[in-house]
């Protein structure tokens, strides 16, 4: 009894520890400084301990004419294996990085009609879970 | 076998939690309703994670200043909250709204690169977050630093939103997030007025949709500010705020929905919504927006 107490402290403590370590905001500079000619409007932290079944979400209100850039970092990949998927106000699925097995590090999306968007991120096959994403605009 | 009993008590635990927690309250479904989400996360969960979600998903004043930069390429100081009002503000209601006041004209100095006028709302914003006891999370040196240099305006915008999501999750955690919504609504209420009045003086259309659109984020607004009613000054602010929203009602968003088109240019995936949206706003309507938000805001700044 008393092992299998101690292992599950152990279990529970590597857990504790591997969340702890996701400073997604070290990452933050970098993965910003890839939005180019998009204007930084804010960081999304993918912290792995926020995700349910590998998933986390953010919705953000886009405006009508504007091209946003959604991008994902994981400080060690160019391309983390990260599906980002946007999905419009009625949970539609509208684009997704993902394109014949290939993760491109972000999207970039002309929005035409001002509304809530989600976007989705799945964790499961990246190797650094831990990750930032950031959103940019341009008219 | 103690460890086994140990285990029994805590499922049962768990198990009374759940079912207690999902016991949700009609602010909790509206918010459930309005996210789109599932109603069996706990209520705890529900509160902070969905509201700290809609406060997340509300647009950053930084992309109306930039449509207005580009629509009136001259700088109007007079729109704004002049910075010396700080000394009127002695209500954490008033320093909260003031805060997000000061924050959208801090937003609009910089979009026109007037680093003199940065510098006093700079000052004034300091004195009002270290009044409401968030100052720890405002770097004014960096802040200061980067809006001195015309070119650090993505690192200036970085360090700002940095530092406001840092003040939200402390009023969050704190249990003060009705201070987190007041800087919200104080940031967009001037966004709205400043917008508003260089669209009503300009009549460009782009402007005009702009300001018709924010019939979404308001009602985004509402459902959080509703959440939040037990605070003394938020029931007067819904108020006002629903007195918008009449003038809202009339302006109708309709869209006619396309595939996108989809392609990959240098390594980047480009996609592009086909919709056809239409924003049926008139002058009229825009000119009795411009004029009930800046009686709000008149209240609020005074």
């Amino acid at each position: 009894m008393k092992g299998l107490l101690l292992n599950l402290i152990l279990v529970l403590s590597i857990t504790f520890s591997v969340n702890a370590q996701c400073d997604a905001d070290a990452l933050a500079p970098a993965c910003n400084s890839k939005l180019g000619a998009f204007t930084f409007i804010k960081n999304y932290k993918l912290d792995p301990s926020k995700a349910v079944n590998n998933v986390l979400e953010f919705s953000y209100v886009f405006s009508k004419d504007t091209q946003y850039f959604v991008s994902v970092c994981d400080g060690k990949n160019d391309s983390p294996k990260m599906e980002i998927t946007l999905m419009d106000s009625n949970k539609k699925v509208l684009a997704t990085n993902l394109e014949k097995g290939t993760y491109y590090p972000g999207i970039a999306y002309k929005c035409s009609t001002t509304g809530i968007y989600y976007m989705v991120y799945n964790i499961s096959e990246a190797s650094e879970k831990c990750a930032v994403s950031a959103l940019g605009f341009k008219k | 076998m103690k460890l086994i009993k140990l285990l029994k008590f805590l499922i049962a635990i768990t198990a009374v939690s759940v079912f207690v927690s999902g016991c949700g309250s009609s602010e909790d479904e509206a918010l459930e309703q309005a996210m789109g989400k599932d109603s069996t996360i706990s209520k705890s969960e529900i509160s902070s994670d969905l509201i700290n979600e809609i406060i997340k998903s509300i647009p950053s004043p930084v992309e109306m200043s930039s449509l207005i930069r580009e629509v009136e390429p001259k700088y109007n100081g007079q729109l704004l909250n002049p910075a010396a009002n700080v000394g009127n503000y002695t209500t954490n209601f008033q320093k909260a709204v003031n805060l997000g006041i000061y924050g959208t004209d801090l937003g609009y100095i910089n979009m026109y690169n007037e680093k003199q006028d940065a510098i006093s709302y700079l000052n004034s914003m300091t004195k009002l977050a270290e009044d409401m006891k968030i100052g720890q999370f405002f770097d004014y040196n960096m802040i200061k630093r980067l809006a001195s240099n015309s070119n650090n305006l993505d690192s200036l915008l970085y360090i700002t939103t940095s530092n406001y999501d840092k003040m939200n999750s402390y009023l969050q955690e704190q249990n003060r997030g009705n201070l987190s919504l007041l800087m919200l609504t104080g940031g967009w209420i001037e966004a709205l007025y400043i917008a508003s009045s260089v669209a009503e003086k300009d009549n460009n259309p782009a402007l005009y949709e702009r300001v018709g659109e924010q019939k979404i984020v308001l009602d985004q607004l509402k459902i959080l500010l509703d959440f939040y009613k037990t605070d003394p000054h938020v029931p007067e602010l819904n108020l006002k705020l629903k007195d918008l929203s009449a003038i809202y009602d009339s302006i109708k968003i309709t869209t006619e929905y396309h595939p996108p088109t989809i392609e990959i240019v240098n390594g980047v995936k480009m996609v592009s919504e086909n919709n056809k949206t239409v924003i049926k706003v008139s002058k009229k309507e825009v000119d009795q927006i411009f004029n009930l938000v800046s009686t709000i805001r008149q209240d609020l700044i005074k």
